[in-house]
């Protein structure tokens, strides 16, 4: 659906509304239109966790004919082919793909055992996708998906030490403390009061915890489910036990909370007293719940059909439903005051029978009929909301590099970390396929023939978070990861360089408008001192970007042919950070670009027809003269063209006065 | 009392530093050991038990050695904790007993006549001919064991935990039938650890062994052939992590193969080849079902042919690396396990973890380094390893009976502690109409499907950490006050009669000088369901209680009708504002010295009486104090 369909959908929704005596809608474009930029749509991370160790070599493979890794695909093969086996469920029997082409061709004689990958290219070299990847194909294709190669993050196998160390960026956390903070709430404290982690799933991770011992949630809003936030309150009838437990509990922990915070402000109570969290909890929904549950039922009453059909088609409901609780939380992110997010796939775990459990995680994820797919889809209905975000892709670990003998992999340590986002700069960073894994060794055996090989991780998670979190805010990453900061840096792979992982500068953003409508085609240009141009175009359904912009002053200055804009241009100083609502009116101007003549009129020797064709004529408000004489008849007009019928004797200027300006016609009408 | 408890609040850790421990847990004083520390243990181990007022009472009069070793037990029947009120006693050994008593249609049974099928272990399908064994079926006999008076609870919640949490797996992995052996041979072992006949660690042997566990992690297809393994490595990490808290961080490794790497590739690995040999034989139609995935057999035959070809039959280095040499021998897969769980049992890293992880699990979200030492120390001088007399001992300590203990509750304790101490009898428990299920399912609890897989259940901190699992319970409160306030329904018995339950509060709450006082009545109702020595049960939280005692009405919306114009329904008041106002401290008093009517005569103003105790519940059970409980 187009986006203005979409917007004219909810309006007319919200009329029938109004009609039935509810509350007023308010398309939802209308709602932010104040607040586009600035507070929230501010650049917000998104941790997505593949919960289980996610062999993501399964998704990435080598191409058969790239040159540069033949060799390796030959051995990748040898050691990974039972993993491609496929179950026929009909015939029981199962299907073995041949060689190493059929798995990227298909095998013509076996209709079940299909092609697999596709390939994409970063800088001449051939990889593939898995096809049930085709959403983060496309995106990487469009240059929106870094994929940061030879990641690790956990040093064990265990899933739960590891994922604990991937929640809280700090691999020497000690495995059974759960109770400290995680990197997500690190960066909202960095932040600031103003932003929140908003985990959408079924749990709170360690992830969100903030540095805050007396309240690890102090900057997490839970939104579990977005259509069940807030606290009940009882009904209509007073005296109904609903109406009694709601009030009185209502009652109850507004005034014991506060007695409770001056007691352990007084020392009476020590700081980690367990039952403040519950006082907690209700103050947390009590103050966001009826705000955000109000902006829903105002913007969009019922969930969106493209979520409903989600959870209809992906295998992960949950996932399916976090991304509706993402969407509608960044609706109401003004509210709760959204900068990071937290989401989790499960099942990576792909011991056994893996083709067909990580398919189905692929598809969910990655695919273009997926959680994030369908998320961003709809999300281009809000204005600035995509490029806002980033997907940082997580794991408890990646596995071993050779098939196990069940068919599926066991824990392994180094993997790959991607990242997708607008901002983001794409590409291959590090090697994809180490050539280190076809290395003989001293026994003449390579990684692959080793029992357990993993993929060596050669860069630590450190330097890749710490790059997202330095996005979100300049300078962040440092604090997030207090080892970014120090004299020795964690390792990370020669010749890589993450400081290329976002596109580089800042936005110059604003809007064109001529009244209320975006104008498109608007060639917005801003120029330092130096010469140094960056330029953007406009679309005409949204705000512009010019990107990568430096730290410096530039002037704006929008440009259209038939066009002029108030201001014409504007002074500009970007200075570590976006700079928004640099925005411009446009004022049409008049043009003729053609005349044309049926002279005489179809043979009428009384009258000519005179057709002019140009720009920005104001129907119905347009005076014309020929030598101070007015036409005959206007026939037909628009803002592109205008009919005029005269005499046959009519000479002299062409004049035009719309509403806003008079043309004069360069050229005598006699020269015509 | 309160005042002294307030004081050593403040002072805690610097209390707690102050008092010398021996070596293992001391043991609670005279003094310490009372009512309120009995009530403590039943909640944190029995899911609040179903012991009377009577036996609480004589209970902390007792000797807390002797007290303990009463209430905490592994037999089936425990009659001080859980006095019987039917034949369910007879069949509480198992849950395969449970589901044929309550799963058929005998008139002996005390399920409804239109609740059997809920229970029964075989279910026909909507087409007539499709018959399965049903899952679902088998957790609604877990909940209903576990919320009846003639089952013991302690030995369920135990049973949870070790099929739940230490040997976790989900029952849609290994289908009913072989689930419940899992969980009922389960039950079988603690009850012989709890008689000495086997400790411990044999009966994590036993359950690494079972055919449930070789299903869901699908090691039954590991072989090990012509020298060559195939197969995953899943069980063999988990058997050390998960089965015995062994991480690998201990090991020294060998030259070739330094600290982790040893882990990793000897340890891990042989283990991996251990795990060979462990198929399950496939029998169509076994147990009636049409359903093919129900049709694998157990327990695993070691000694079938196939088994015993695909097992790896000499010895095996595990954790070894001193001398390098083979040291876990067995004819089978299952005589290994036994041989490796005495190993692993007394593993460095197992004894401090193992204890440490149980404690944590069933009473104490703050363990600081001292309560850590005195637990391992605890553990290690413990023999023979076995957890009941281990427990037993833990449940009587100063170390749990302490300010600094404090446990978060998950789902399934506080919602069953809830129902337990809401339901007064066997019959109000099998009439009822709907079960805690699904507010269960919706707060992340979910029987036999542990949220993390493997890794088990929900936590108490998971669920402290999760503003939806309170939301979730604060509404089911609010908005569904019926689960817990209901005072009467009808039902059709087994034999076909129809009845009626009623509730009766009134023979059970406190009677003092010839009434059912609205004081004395609300401090049992806080102490029944919080157990906190009504610390926390302060003015607010009485004035909410005592109106709802006294008038079944809020105190605010009581304060606007007794005072109309001068307060609002929705108006909260201070304990300030309570104790200093006069006329809200008037009314206060006034309910406070009121009577409920759960002896009238008239069963209209009985049976409001009784609904008004339900409020009182609700609010009470909605509170902060219910999601946690301190350990003094």
């Amino acid at each position: 659906m187009k986006r203005r369909d979409f917007i004219k959908n909810i309006f007319y929704t919200g009329s029938a509304a109004s009609l039935a005596g509810t509350a007023t809608m308010v398309p939802f474009s209308n709602a932010y239109a104040e607040k586009r930029y600035g507070e929230f749509f501010a650049r917000t991370l998104v941790d997505v966790m593949l919960l289980g160790g996610a062999d993501l070599r399964y998704m990435l493979a080598p191409h058969p004919d790239e040159v540069t890794t033949k060799a390796y695909a030959d051995i990748f093969w040898n050691a990974r082919k039972s993993l491609y086996n496929t179950y026929d469920n009909v015939n029981k029997v199962t299907l073995r793909y041949a060689s190493y082409a059929d798995v990227w061709n298909g095998d013509a004689t076996q209709p079940l055992l299909t092609p697999q990958y596709d390939m994409a290219e970063y800088k001449g070299f051939k990889f593939g996708f898995h096809k049930k990847a085709n959403w983060l194909k496309d995106e990487f294709v469009k240059g929106n998906v870094a994929i940061v190669c030879n990641v690790y993050g956990s040093t064990n196998r265990r899933h739960d030490h590891s994922q604990l160390i991937m929640h809280t960026g700090d691999r020497s956390t000690n495995q059974f403390v759960y109770d400290r903070d995680g990197w997500g709430g690190r960066l909202a404290g960095v932040l600031g009061a103003n932003a929140n982690v908003i985990p959408v799933s079924t749990g709170v991770p360690p992830f969100a915890n903030t540095t805050n011992v007396s309240n690890r949630l102090d900057q997490v809003v839970h939104v579990k489910d977005s259509r069940n936030f807030a606290l009940p309150k009882g009904n209509s009838n007073v005296t109904s036990s609903q109406s009694i437990l709601g009030r009185s509990l209502k009652a109850y922990y507004e005034k014991h909370g506060d007695e409770i915070d001056a007691k352990i402000a007084k020392g009476k109570l020590p700081e980690n007293w367990p039952y403040k969290k519950f006082l907690q909890h209700e103050r947390s929904i009590r103050s966001f719940g009826d705000a955000f549950k109000s902006r829903l039922n105002s913007v969009l009453p019922n969930p969106l059909y493209a979520f409903t059909l989600l959870s209809r088609r992906i295998k992960n409901k949950s996932f399916g439903l976090q991304c509706r609780n993402l969407f509608e939380s960044i609706i109401g992110s003004d509210i709760l005051k959204l900068r990071a997010a937290y989401m989790e796939h499960t099942s990576w775990d792909t011991h056994h029978t893996e083709k067909s459990r990580i398919e189905n995680n692929l598809s969910d994820v990655f695919g273009n009929v997926g959680g994030l797919a369908t998320l961003q889809k709809e999300l281009r209905n809000i204005d600035g909301a995509n490029e806002s975000l980033v997907y940082v892709f997580t794991s408890d670990f990646g596995r071993q590099i050779a098939a196990n003998g069940s068919n599926g992999t066991d824990h392994g340590e180094g993997t790959y970390m991607i990242l997708v986002g607008e901002e983001v700069n794409g590409g291959v960073y590090g090697e994809m396929f180490p050539q280190s894994e076809i290395t003989l060794d001293s026994k003449n055996q390579t990684r692959f023939d080793i029992q357990g090989a993993d993929i060596e991780g050669k860069t630590s998670f450190e330097h890749v978070l710490s790059k997202a979190c330095d996005w979100v805010q300049p300078g962040a990453g440092s604090s997030v990861f207090p080892v970014m900061q120090s004299g020795t840096l964690p390792p990370l792979e020669a010749n890589v360089d993450l400081a290329t992982l976002f596109k580089p500068g800042y936005q110059i953003k604003g809007e064109v408008k001529i009244g209320t409508r975006h104008l498109s085609r608007v060639t917005v240009t801003a120029a330092n001192q130096s010469g140094v141009t960056k330029s953007t175009v406009t679309n005409g359904f949204e705000h512009y970007d010019i990107d990568g912009v430096s730290n410096d002053v530039y002037l704006v200055t929008p440009t259209k042919n038939y066009f002029t804009f108030s201001p014409a241009t504007q002074l500009v100083n970007v200075s570590n950070s976006d700079v928004t609502g640099v925005d411009f009116s446009a004022i049409p101007q008049l043009h003729i670009s053609s005349i044309y003549f049926d002279n005489p009129y179809w043979g009428d020797n009384s009258k000519r027809l005179l057709l002019l064709g140009g720009y920005n004529f104001v129907p119905g408000e347009t005076q014309y003269s020929i030598g101070g004489a007015a036409p005959l008849s206007i026939g037909s007009e628009s803002t592109n063209y205008v009919w005029l019928f005269y005499p046959l004797t009519a000479s002299g200027e062409l004049v035009i006065t719309t509403p806003a300006e008079t043309y004069t016609h360069p050229v005598f009408f006699e020269s015509l | 009392m309160k005042y002294i408890s307030r004081v050593l609040a403040i002072g805690f850790i610097t209390l707690y530093a102050s008092i010398s421990f021996s070596a293992g847990f001391t043991p609670l004083t005279a003094s310490q050991w009372n009512e309120n520390a009995v009530r403590k243990v039943l909640h944190t181990f029995a899911y609040g038990g179903f012991a009377s007022e009577e036996q609480i009472r004589e209970w902390s009069h007792m000797p807390a050695k002797l007290a303990i070793a009463e209430i905490l037990t592994f037999e089936p029947i425990n009659s001080k904790l859980s006095p019987a009120e039917d034949a369910s006693e007879n069949y509480a050994g198992s849950l395969k007993d449970l589901q044929e008593f309550w799963g058929t249609q005998l008139a002996t049974s005390p399920v409804n006549l239109d609740k059997w099928r809920q229970y029964s272990f075989l279910t026909t399908q909507a087409d007539g001919t499709t018959t399965n064994l049903s899952t679902q079926n088998l957790k609604n006999t877990w909940m209903q064991a576990t919320n009846t008076h003639g089952v013991n609870p302690f030995l369920h919640k135990v049973g949870m935990y070790l099929t739940n949490y230490q040997m976790s797996i989900r029952v849609s992995k290994t289908r009913a039938a072989m689930f419940r052996k899992f969980y009922d041979q389960v039950l079988i072992d603690l009850a012989r650890s709890g008689r000495g006949e086997i400790n411990y660690f044999d009966l994590l042997a036993n359950g690494a062994s079972s055919a449930a566990v070789s299903r869901a992690y699908r090691h039954m297809y590991n072989r090990y052939v012509n020298n060559r393994f195939y197969g995953n490595d899943d069980f063999a990490r988990e058997f050390h992590q998960l089965f015995f808290k062994i991480q690998g961080v201990t090991e020294t490794g060998t030259t070739e193969k330094p600290g982790q790497a040893y882990h990793e590739n000897i340890t891990i690995e042989h283990t991996a080849w251990l795990l060979t040999g462990m198929n399950l034989t496939r029998q169509d139609n076994a147990f009636g079902s049409t359903d093919s995935n129900d049709w694998l057999l157990f327990p695993i035959d070691f000694y079938s042919s196939n088994n015993v070809y695909n097992h790896h039959k000499p010895c095996l280095e595990i954790y070894n690396s001193a001398e390098q040499t083979p040291n876990v021998c067995g004819a089978t897969a299952k005589d290994k396990l036994f041989s490796l769980a005495q190993i692993a049992g007394y593993h460095p890293e197992s004894l401090d973890n193992m204890p440490v992880v149980l404690i944590d699990h069933f009473a104490d979200d703050n363990i600081d380094d001292t309560k850590r030492a005195i637990i391992r120390q605890a553990w290690k001088e413990h023999e023979p390893k076995d957890l009941l007399s281990f427990l037993q001992d833990y449940a009587v300590s100063k170390t749990f009976h302490h300010h600094g203990t404090f446990k978060f509750h998950n789902a399934f304790d506080r919602n069953l502690i809830v129902l337990n101490k809401n339901t007064l009898s066997n019959e109000e428990s099998f009439s009822r109409k709907t079960s805690l299920f699904g507010q269960m399912r919706i707060e992340g609890a979910e029987i036999f499907h542990p949220a993390h897989d493997v890794f088990g259940g929900q936590t108490g901190l998971q669920a402290a950490n999760n503003p939806n699992i309170f939301k979730a319970a604060y509404s089911r409160n609010v908005l569904n006050p019926n689960v817990l306030g209901e005072v009467e329904r009808s039902y059709t018995d087994a034999a076909g009669n129809i009845k009626v339950w009623s509730k009766n509060w009134g023979s059970i709450a406190p009677y003092k000088h010839g009434a059912f006082q609205v004081k004395h009545v609300a401090a049992w109702l806080w102490e029944r369901f919080i157990s906190d020595g009504e610390i926390n049960f302060d003015l607010q939280a009485k004035a909410q209680v005592y109106a709802m005692l006294a008038r079944g009405l809020d105190f605010g919306y009581l304060a606007s009708i007794t005072y109309p114009g001068i307060y609002t329904a929705d108006q909260s008041f201070s304990s300030d504002e309570i104790k200093n106002t006069p006329d809200l401290h008037d009314l206060y008093h006034t309910i406070k010295m009121g009577v409920i009517e759960l002896e009238n005569s008239d069963p209209v103003i009985r049976k409001q009486a009784n609904a008004n105790m339900g409020l009182a519940v609700n609010f009470i059970t909605a509170t902060p104090y219910v999601f946690a409980l301190e350990g003094k």
